[in-house]
C-alpha cells in the first residue's frame, strides 16, 4: 500500500508536564489527494498538528510521517515536501511581496516564482506593493501565493479563512480547490466556518479536547447522521450529542438512518463537540 | 546579493543606526587626526609649553583634550553597542513578529537561512567597524606627543580602542546578540540580557588580560627618552620605576640610601641634596619597569584571537540550536 502524504500514529504533545495534553493519541492517514476540512474549536490541536508536520512541534507520543518522512529525523526533506500557512500571514512588513517570492526562490529552489505571481495578480495585487500597506485579506492572499508556489504535494492551511471577508473566502477557496484539483496534491485546511469548508474539502476531521472526535468522508458523514429534537429521544438516548439550534431548540445529532432529518456538515461538528464537552464535564464531575 | 539586500531592508533602522553612529565617530576621529597631524609639538615644550614657540603644543593639546580625549571612549562602546542591537533582532525580531515560520516553512534548511543572515549583516558590520578601526588608528598614531618623539615605537595608550580589536569586539558582541536573540526569541529581554553578557564580556577580558600581560621588563631611562610605557607598566606592576647599580642589580631606595657616602637626612638644613642627587646618578640608573611598547602586537593579537574564537564558538552554537528552536 503507498504511503500518503500525510499519516500520524497516536500522535500526542503536551507543551509542559504539569499542563494537560494539547492533543493526544491522534491517529490519522490523509488519502493521496484528499482536501481534509480539519475542524475544532481554539485548543483542539488543529495549529499543534499541522505545525508538528513540519517539525516546529516535537511530539512526545507517537509520530508524524510526511511521505513516509518523519520531520523530527529528516525535517528538511518533510518540509520540501510541504506548502504552509501559518495562523497569522506572518510576512515581512518591510518587504514588497516580489521580495518575498524572491525570498521564497533563494530558500526552495524548486519554487514556482511564476505561478506564484500569477495567483498575486488574480489575486488583485502588484508585486510592488510592500506587505505592511496590506490589509490582512489581502496578506492571507500573499501567503496562498507563496504556499501555491512551492508546488509542494501537501498544503497545510492553518485557519486561513479566519480573517477574511466571504467573498475574499470564496475567491481563496476556489484558487486553492483549482491548484490542488489540478495537480492532485492533498491538502488539509483547518478551520472554525465549516460552511466554507464544506464546499472545498471532502474530507472531514473534527478535534476536540485534544481528541479526534471524527475522521470521514463528508459525502459519508453527510450519510451517516441525522438531527432530530432532543425531545422526540428518549432520554437522549442514542445520541451522540446535543446542541441548540438556530431556533433555540436541542437538537441530537443521531447515526439512526431512519430518524428526524439528514445532518448538516455544521451540525455534525457541533453534535460530536458536543459530546466531548460532555465527557470532559461527566469525567469533572 | 539578493539576501543581502533583503535582510538589510528588514533590518534597515538597526542597520542605519550603526552605520550613522560609526561613521559619525569616524568623521570626527579623521577631523581630529587631520588637526592634530598638522601640529608639531618638539620634545622641548613638554616642559616648557607657555613659551611663544610652543603654540602648536598647546593647539595640539586643546585638540586632544576637546575631541580626541572624547572620541576614544566612544571607540570602547562603539563595537559593543554595534554588535549587541544588530545581533540581537536578526532571529528574535523574526521569532517575535513570527516570520520565522514562513521562512522556516519555505526554506529547508534553517542553518542555511541562518547562516546567509549571519553573513550578511556580520560582514556589514565588520565593514562599519573597520571604517571606524581604521579612523581611529589613524587619530592614535598622531594623538600622543611622546610617540612622535620616539619615532617607531609602540604603546599600550588607547589600548583595544583601534585597530583590529574593534572590529573582533564587535563580532563577539555580535555573536553575544544572536545567541540572545535565538534563546530568548523577544528582542527587548535579549536586548537587556545580551548587553549584561557585553558588559561581563568586557569585565572578562579585562580580568583576562590583567592575569595574562607578558612579564615587565627593565628599560633604562635615557636622557631625552620619554617612555610611553610607563602609565601602563606601573599599573601592571604595581612598581613602575627602580634603580641599577653598577652590577646591573636592581636596587631599592633604601639600599641606595643605606650604600650613600653622605648622610641621608633630608630634613636636616645641613643636607646637601645636590651632591646627594649627583652621587645617586653617578652610582645608579633609573629604570623603568614596564611592558615594551613592541609587545604590544603580541598581546593585542592573542586577545583577537581569543576574541575570534569566541565568537566563532557562540555563532557555531547558534547555528547548531537553531535546528532545535521552536518557532513561537
Amino acid at each position: 500500500m503507498p504511503e500518503p502524504p500525510l499519516r500520524t500514529e497516536r500522535f500526542g504533545r503536551r507543551y509542559r508536564r504539569s499542563r494537560p495534553w494539547a492533543v493526544r493519541d491522534i491517529s490519522l492517514a490523509f488519502p493521496d489527494g484528499s482536501m481534509t476540512a480539519l475542524v475544532g474549536p481554539n485548543g483542539a490541536g488543529k495549529s499543534t498538528l499541522i505545525r508538528a508536520c513540519l517539525g516546529f512541534e516535537r511530539p512526545d507520543e507517537g509520530r508524524i510521517l510526511v511521505a513516509g518522512i518523519d520531520p523530527q529525523r529528516d525535517r528538511p526533506a518533510a518540509v520540501e515536501a510541504i506548502g504552509y500557512i501559518p495562523q497569522s500571514p506572518s510576512l515581512y512588513r518591510s518587504l514588497t511581496i516580489g521580495d518575498h517570492l524572491v525570498m521564497a526562490l533563494a530558500a526552495r529552489r524548486s519554487f514556482d516564482r511564476d505561478h506564484a505571481l500569477a495567483r498575486v495578480r488574480e489575486a488583485g495585487l502588484s508585486e510592488r506593493r510592500k506587505i505592511g500597506e496590506l490589509s490582512v485579506g489581502e496578506q492571507v492572499q500573499v501567503a496562498l501565493a507563496l504556499a501555491l508556489g512551492t508546488r509542494a504535494p501537501l498544503l497545510l492551511l492553518d485557519e486561513p479563512l479566519a480573517s477574511l471577508d466571504p467573498l475574499a473566502r470564496r475567491d481563496f477557496l476556489t484558487a486553492l480547490v483549482a491548484d490542488v484539483r489540478g495537480r492532485g496534491a492533498t491538502a488539509v485546511l483547518s478551520s472554525h466556518i465549516v460552511t466554507d469548508v464544506e464546499q472545498a474539502c471532502d474530507r472531514l476531521v473534527v478535534l476536540g479536547d485534544g481528541r479526534l472526535l471524527l475522521d470521514a468522508a463528508i459525502a459519508t458523514a453527510k450519510e451517516e447522521h441525522r438531527t432530530v429534537p432532543a425531545s422526540e429521544l428518549d432520554g437522549g438516548r442514542g445520541a451522540i450529542g446535543t446542541f441548540a439550534g438556530p431556533d433555540g431548540q436541542l437538537l441530537a445529532l443521531v447515526l439512526d438512518g431512519s430518524a428526524g432529518r439528514p445532518a448538516s456538515l455544521e451540525e455534525i461538528v457541533l453534535g460530536h463537540l458536543a459530546a466531548a464537552r460532555a465527557g470532559r464535564v461527566a469525567q469533572t464531575a | 546579493m539578493t539576501t543581502v539586500r533583503l535582510v538589510t531592508r528588514q533590518h534597515r533602522w538597526v542597520v542605519g543606526f550603526v552605520v550613522i553612529l560609526a561613521f559619525v565617530i569616524a568623521a570626527l576621529a579623521v577631523e581630529a587626526w587631520a588637526a592634530l597631524a598638522g601640529l608639531t609639538a618638539p620634545a622641548s615644550c613638554i616642559e616648557n609649553l607657555d613659551a611663544v614657540s610652543c603654540a602648536d603644543s598647546r593647539d595640539f593639546l586643546a585638540w586632544n583634550a576637546e575631541l580626541a580625549e572624547r572620541l576614544m571612549p566612544a571607540m570602547a562602546v562603539l563595537p559593543l553597542l554595534a554588535g549587541i542591537v544588530v545581533g540581537v533582532p536578526l532571529v528574535a525580531s523574526e521569532l517575535e513578529t513570527r516570520t520565522a515560520t514562513i521562512a522556516w516553512s519555505l526554506g529547508a534548511s534553517r542553518r542555511r537561512w541562518l547562516l546567509a543572515r549571519l553573513t550578511a549583516l556580520g560582514m556589514g558590520l565588520a565593514i562599519v567597524l573597520v571604517v571606524a578601526a581604521i579612523a581611529a588608528e589613524l587619530l592614535v598614531g598622531v594623538r600622543h606627543p611622546l610617540r612622535g618623539l620616539n619615532p617607531g615605537e609602540f604603546t599600550f595608550d588607547d589600548y583595544g580602542l583601534h585597530g583590529p580589536l574593534v572590529v573582533l569586539r564587535g563580532l563577539a558582541a555580535f555573536g553575544i546578540g544572536v545567541l540572545a536573540g535565538l534563546v530568548v526569541g523577544r528582542v527587548l529581554p535579549a536586548l537587556l540580557i545580551g548587553g549584561i553578557a557585553v558588559v561581563l564580556l568586557w569585565g572578562g577580558l579585562d580580568a583576562l588580560r590583567s592575569m595574562g600581560w607578558p612579564e615587565p621588563e627593565v628599560l633604562v631611562e635615557e636622557p631625552g627618552k620619554y617612555y610611553m610605557q610607563f602609565a601602563f607598566g606601573s599599573e601592571a606592576t604595581g612598581d613602575g620605576t627602580g634603580w641599577l647599580d653598577a652590577a646591573g642589580q636592581r636596587v631599592t631606595w633604601e639600599q641606595i640610601v643605606a650604600r650613600s657616602p653622605i648622610d641621608y637626612r633630608p630634613d636636616d638644613e645641613d643636607f646637601d641634596a645636590n651632591a646627594f642627587d649627583a652621587w645617586v646618578y653617578e652610582s645608579f640608573r633609573p629604570i623603568t619597569l614596564a611592558i615594551p611598547g613592541e609587545k604590544l602586537a603580541f598581546v593585542e593579537w592573542r586577545e583577537a584571537a581569543a576574541l575570534a574564537a569566541f565568537t566563532f564558538v557562540l555563532l557555531g552554537t547558534s547555528v547548531l540550536i537553531i535546528e532545535r528552536r521552536r518557532p513561537t
